[in-house]
């Protein structure tokens, strides 16, 4: 194996399970997710290695696997879908401002509300607008930095930082939602 | 601060998003605001729990060293009507099978005598990072005392098998963790207080190799490498496939306390 082989491996091992992670959100299937990954790291390969892009941070395939999305669904939107939507409308989804008290969850023993959790917090995720999940995916799931986000989504800093609030109060009034309808008593927080 | 102005950069400060002025700045304030507090630890735990639930989806194939390198090598050379798809109808013919057994064994032959940092490079690039740490404030990712979740979150975030150590009562107390880089490789960072001295716990992939050129001492039964500096001491030892390595400027003995039981 050549140096640049293993050192490029060596990238991409610590990578491996966020990639298929944040593949599986733009893919319609987990066998195309796993191509969409097998793509990402055969573009990955051909920058590395012809010295292309020599920045190797950690983000760096996760803006290729995007870019690659990103074709696939102007090309055939069946296997991938991105929903890219505006600044101006994912404020409207999520109007509150970033100031204001986060919507109360149940008031409830600490045990309970980790089973609420449990049960209902993977759902409210998955329940997110696409661009909201997105972003926490990123952060949460691929552990990248927000700057590495901003460079992943092709946006400024200071959108991610709000977009991010937004989306995690979205899931915060879902989960506030679920558990009305569920017939929690909302109330004081556990 | 107020708790309106808190509020704004809760999540960020979760995240270890904030510059260093104003996460102490929302430090302090959710130190003296019981409600934002409150808010903080709920969205604390809900971030942990959606790590947990992200990380137990759809599991991703093993990670394949050797068809991932057929993989780059046929992609970087266009050999072939089509890419070879390593997620589905992969087959090997003997000949591609036994190629891929040399190349493996090749590669584990590599990844033991080089791509590692060297002996002498490990104790240096330890005590660069020790320093690096001190000097730029002690930034942590993870701020916790409890052993296992500092592990835990090491552990998905490095893609290594960490357990730090737990001190008994008085010995020192742990202040948290975050990833780091020694030579270019991932490693896993956990810091205590010791004495009134910071001590750091460090994580990292190596074979016994590298612990070649440090002083070898037994304590106590267990086996442990030594590299006495000017300003630090750096001791080390195996456990399966990691090696830990703990630097500091106390002594030696201070640091024993620390190590995980080693491999003779």
């Amino acid at each position: 194996m050549s140096e640049a082989e293993a050192a490029f491996l060596r990238l991409v091992r610590p990578c491996w399970r966020r990639l298929h992670l944040v593949a599986r959100h733009y893919a319609r299937s987990a066998e195309d997710a796993r191509d969409l990954v097998q793509e990402t790291l055969l573009r990955g390969w051909a920058a590395y290695h012809s010295g292309e892009d020599r920045s190797y941070r950690e983000g760096w395939l996760f803006v290729i696997q995007r870019r690659v999305a990103a074709e696939w669904a102007r090309r055939a939107g069946r296997r991938v879908r991105l929903d890219t939507l505006g600044h101006d409308e994912l404020t409207d989804l999520v109007g509150t401002e970033l100031s204001e008290p986060l919507d109360a969850l149940p008031a409830s023993t600490e045990q309970r509300f980790d089973e609420f959790l449990d049960d209902d917090l993977a759902a409210a995720f998955d329940a997110l607008e696409p661009p909201f999940r997105e972003v926490v995916l990123l952060s949460i799931g691929a552990d990248l930095s927000y700057r590495e986000i901003a460079e992943v989504l092709d946006c400024p800093l200071g959108t991610v930082m709000s977009r991010m609030a937004r989306a995690r109060r979205a899931l915060r009034e879902r989960l506030a939602s679920v558990a009305r309808a569920s017939g929690w008593k909302v109330g004081s927080s556990p | 601060m107020i708790c309106s102005e808190a509020r704004q950069y809760i999540f960020a400060f979760l995240d270890n998003e904030l510059d260093r002025a104003l996460t102490l700045e929302v430090q302090r304030h959710i130190e003296h605001c019981p409600l934002c507090a409150r808010e903080c630890e709920i969205e604390n735990v809900m971030r942990r729990k959606l790590v947990d639930a992200l990380r137990e989806r759809d599991e991703p194939p093993a990670f394949d060293e050797p068809a991932l390198l057929e993989l780059v090598r046929c992609g970087a050379s266009g050999a072939g009507p089509a890419r070879p798809k390593y997620s589905r109808r992969w087959k090997l013919g003997a000949a591609g099978a036994i190629a891929a057994a040399v190349l493996f064994a090749v590669t584990l032959f590599v990844a033991r005598r080089g791509g590692e940092p060297g002996p002498t490079a490990l104790a240096d690039a330890l005590a660069a990072d020790f320093d690096h740490f001190v000097t730029e404030g002690g930034s942590l990712q993870i701020v916790s005392a409890d052993a296992k979740e500092v592990s835990d979150w090491l552990s998905a975030r490095t893609a290594l098998a960490v357990r730090v150590p737990t001190l008994d009562a008085g010995r020192g107390t742990l202040l948290g963790g975050r990833k780091c880089k020694i030579n270019g490789a991932s490693a896993a960072f956990a810091v205590y207080r010791v004495s009134g001295e910071l001590v750091s716990v460090v994580a990292l992939q190596g074979s016994g190799d590298v612990l070649a050129s440090m002083k070898r001492i037994q304590s106590d039964g267990h086996t442990h490498w030594v590299d006495h500096r000017q300003e630090h001491t750096v001791v080390a030892c195996r456990r399966g496939d990691l090696v830990y390595a703990v630097v500091s400027r106390l002594p030696e003995k201070a640091l024993l306390p620390l190590m995980p039981p080693g491999e003779n």
